[in-house]
């Protein structure tokens, strides 16, 4: 009695198994494979147009940052100055001459340590950035 | 399960290897097609939430989401379940539940309609066609289950954990289904027929 029961379980669940399985279309792996290569082509796509975007942004900052520090040394220097100019060419000239001063005071004859912190956080800034930049360009 | 997929092709699908997840795919899409057919009842949405949970299934090998902690079939059948319901919600604007909604006994305990109109078919095939008939009309809460123990081959651990509920629900409702079904033929064919058949 009891193997007969079995005997129908056994068929009871092997016609459920029947029932229930599905077959997908022929060409769905193809599909699903060609999916991926688009998704992976696109976020190559992206990741250049996003580095290349990086890289923009970096110089125009970088550019800023340059062009803000000349304007405001020309400007303290032009304020500093002992003779008065009246044109903006001598202004300008005297504010150069204020800062490469600055520069040369600062690497040569000022505080030497503090000369080589400054470049060496300069480097490891430089370094930091284009490591997260590489990082972040090969996962992308 | 026995399954083609080790870790190795798992590891060298990470590295970049992509061409090998095809193997992936051609291992489980009739299983999990099985799956997502019973919760979204449509072919045609069945296979778009799938291709959806392949490619998240290929996403999560290349950042190394999967873990090893459980089988690799039980995560990829996690991946299609998860996926079939968002789209099951996103389709029909409600949620889905295989908890929530009860059955009411009177939606499948009549099971006459499946049993007319097989006098010219032969016996065998008439009782496989009743077969298909119950588990198409059964509630989802009922064949979503029944699909992944009998198909997704998942233990009712598994099952339980993954439609967060208890193992005792999972195997009650394994049970029903499968009496219910017993019920059904008994009624037109005796234990020695259906034995016969078996």
């Amino acid at each position: 009695m009891e193997t007969q029961n079995n005997n129908i379980d056994n068929f009871l669940e092997s016609g459920i198994k029947d029932s229930l399985n599905m077959e997908t279309r022929s060409r769905f792996t193809e599909s699903v494979m060609d999916k991926i290569q688009l998704q992976e082509r696109y976020k190559r796509e992206e990741a250049k147009t996003g580095k290349f975007v990086k890289r923009i942004s970096f110089a125009v900052i970088s550019v800023i940052g340059l062009a803000s520090v000349i304007i405001t040394a020309v400007l303290s220097g032009a304020g500093s100055s002992d003779t008065v100019d009246n044109t903006i060419a001598e202004s300008y000239n005297s504010g150069i001459f204020n800062l490469f001063q600055k520069i040369y005071d600062f690497l040569g004859n000022g505080n030497p340590l503090l000369a080589i912190l400054s470049l060496m956080g300069f480097v490891i800034i430089v370094a930091a950035y284009f490591l997260i930049d590489r990082k972040i360009f090969r996962n992308g | 399960m026995m399954t083609k997929i080790d870790n190795e092709i798992l590891s060298r699908i990470s590295k970049g290897e992509n061409s090998l997840f095809s193997e992936i795919v051609n291992e489980f899409k009739d299983k999990a097609f099985s799956l997502a057919f019973r919760i979204l009842k449509n072919a045609q949405d069945a296979e778009d939430s799938l291709q959806e949970a392949f490619i998240r299934l290929y996403n999560a090998l290349k950042n190394n989401s999967y873990k090893a902690e459980s089988k690799f079939s039980t995560y990829v059948y996690s991946i299609v379940y998860n996926t079939a319901v968002e789209f099951y919600r996103k389709i029909n604007s409600k949620s889905f539940s295989v908890i929530s909604i009860d059955i009411t006994e009177a939606r499948y305990t009549d099971g006459d309609e499946l049993l007319r109109n097989y006098q010219d078919i032969n016996e065998r095939q008439e009782i496989s066609e009743i077969i298909k008939r119950y588990i198409n009309n059964i509630p989802q809460q009922y064949s979503v289950i029944l699909t992944m123990y009998f198909i997704n081959e998942l233990t009712l651990k598994e099952i339980a954990d993954m439609l967060e509920m208890p193992v005792g629900t999972v195997k009650n409702r394994i049970f029903r289904a499968k009496e219910k079904l017993r019920e059904l033929l008994l009624r037109d064919y005796s234990a020695e027929e259906l034995k016969l058949y078996a």
